[in-house]
């Protein structure tokens, strides 16, 4: 049985708890408010035309930056960073995660013209493998021959390691490859191709739905004892127990 | 050509770094509203709802989906409301009485009529439903209601919006516009 700590204090009658919850209510409310506030400042952040014409590797052969905005009117383009390096045999776990929340998605915010699409340096052919092992829908494009992940700052060569790399817009030390974020692309009715926002590390916190709900529940993330973040995380198909009582028994 | 702002990338980085910060400081504050959640007293659940599980078939979902028809949790917990309170404007939704958008006395929105009509119903029923999402805990065989959030306190567990939020139009949104998954083409 997990310890909660309950204290009898905690039990309220419905009337004082609708008074906590309310005043909650207001802080949450001005959350939202901020929230849209910052979603206003992206919109106007200028933007930088995109020069090099970058060539993917997708299902169906070759593809360019301009190819994966599939010519909806809006033309924008959202890649998520999947950390997935070419030696590496599995897409990275945190990124799986994120993906499991995306993978729906797709279909509705294509109808306000945006396209998503996931892009790794791994080889198609392993994308393709374990998009089908996972049982995901979304494009995923590998940018192993071209410089896309390092233009973006989200991939570092073994030379850039033995120092600091860029990385969310600081430096810093990092031993590992790849790392995840968010970019977003805008092509005008010209075919100029902008690059409009990126964001990493925390930046896409707010992006996985199942962080956003254990955000709501009592325990929240829960994650404060364990070695890292995100030591529990396992791919979905991996789960020691598809139940998730395994935790529980084992206390 | 774009009529947008464009800029070298280093003009461009600038901007960024500068709204970082203002990022930053949101997710301290989301991590200090899930702190304060966690703070939140739990009110002890002394009804008994019996609930009847099925799979849904139609959209592909295999998350546990039960019908709460027969008991009065959906009213309980503010998502339901009776005729009689629709008509007395005794609504209580998201923690406020009256004054929503979709009670019986204001004016329908155009969109609340569009979702009626898409879930083959009239107004006035489809207005007695609305969204919420609940937390519940389970100590010592008790069961406690820790957390409820309705309206734009579900914006965040919207997935899609989240993404859209970043995208150079954002939500770019003057109505309804999704369907349900597999019903895109047949608009």
């Amino acid at each position: 049985m997990v310890k909660t700590g309950l204290d009898t204090d905690k039990i309220v009658s419905q009337d004082e708890w609708l008074e906590a919850r309310k005043h909650l209510l207001t802080q949450e409310k001005e959350f939202t408010r901020l929230r849209d506030r910052l979603g206003q400042q992206r919109r106007e952040l200028p933007w930088v035309k995109v020069e090099k014409n970058y060539v993917f590797e997708g299902p169906r052969g070759k593809e360019t930056l301009a190819d994966l905005f599939e010519g909806r009117s809006q033309l924008v383009l959202v890649v998520y960073h999947f950390m997935f390096a070419p030696d590496w045999e599995e897409g990275c776990r945190s990124c799986s995660f994120w993906a499991d929340g995306f993978n729906a998605i797709g279909v509705h915010v294509n109808h306000r013209d945006v396209t998503m699409v996931a892009v790794s340096r791994a080889p198609i052919e392993k994308l393709e493998a374990f998009k089908r092992r996972m049982g995901w829908n979304f494009k995923w494009l590998s940018s192993g021959n071209n410089d896309f992940n390092y233009d973006y700052q989200v991939s570092f060569t073994p030379e850039a390691l033995e120092n600091e790399v860029e990385y969310n817009y600081a430096k810093q030390k990092t031993d590992t490859s790849d790392l995840p974020g968010v970019s977003v692309f805008y092509q005008d009715s010209e075919g100029n191709i902008f690059h409009t926002y990126s964001a990493y590390s925390r930046g896409i916190d707010i992006l996985n739905p199942a962080y956003n709900y254990l955000d709501l529940v009592p325990k929240g993330r829960d994650e404060a004892e364990l070695e890292w973040p995100m030591a529990w995380l396992r791919y979905h198909d991996r789960y020691e127990d598809k139940s998730g009582n395994t935790r529980r028994e084992a206390r | 050509m774009t009529k947008h702002m464009t800029g070298t990338r280093e003009e461009w980085l600038a901007a960024r770094i500068e709204l970082l910060e203002a990022e930053k400081e949101l997710t301290r504050r989301s991590d200090e509203l899930a702190r304060r959640r966690q703070e939140l007293p739990w009110v002890r659940v002394d009804k008994e709802y019996r609930c009847r599980g099925r799979r849904s078939r139609r959209m592909g979902w295999t998350f546990p989906w039960a019908s709460s028809f027969g008991s009065d949790f959906n009213f309980d917990f503010n998502v339901s409301f009776t005729e009689e309170q629709q008509r007395e404007g005794g609504i209580e939704y998201n923690y406020e009485r009256g004054g929503h958008a979709m009670d019986a006395a204001a004016e329908i929105p155009q969109p609340v009529i569009q979702n009626a009509v898409m879930t083959g119903t009239d107004v006035a029923t489809y207005t007695r439903e609305r969204p919420g999402m609940s937390a519940f805990v389970l100590e010592d065989g008790i069961v406690y209601h820790t957390y409820s959030t309705y309206a734009r306190g579900l914006d965040g567990l919207w997935g899609m919006y989240q993404w859209l939020d970043r995208a150079p139009r954002g939500r770019n949104e003057t109505g309804v516009w999704w369907s349900r998954h597999d019903e895109y083409n047949k608009r």
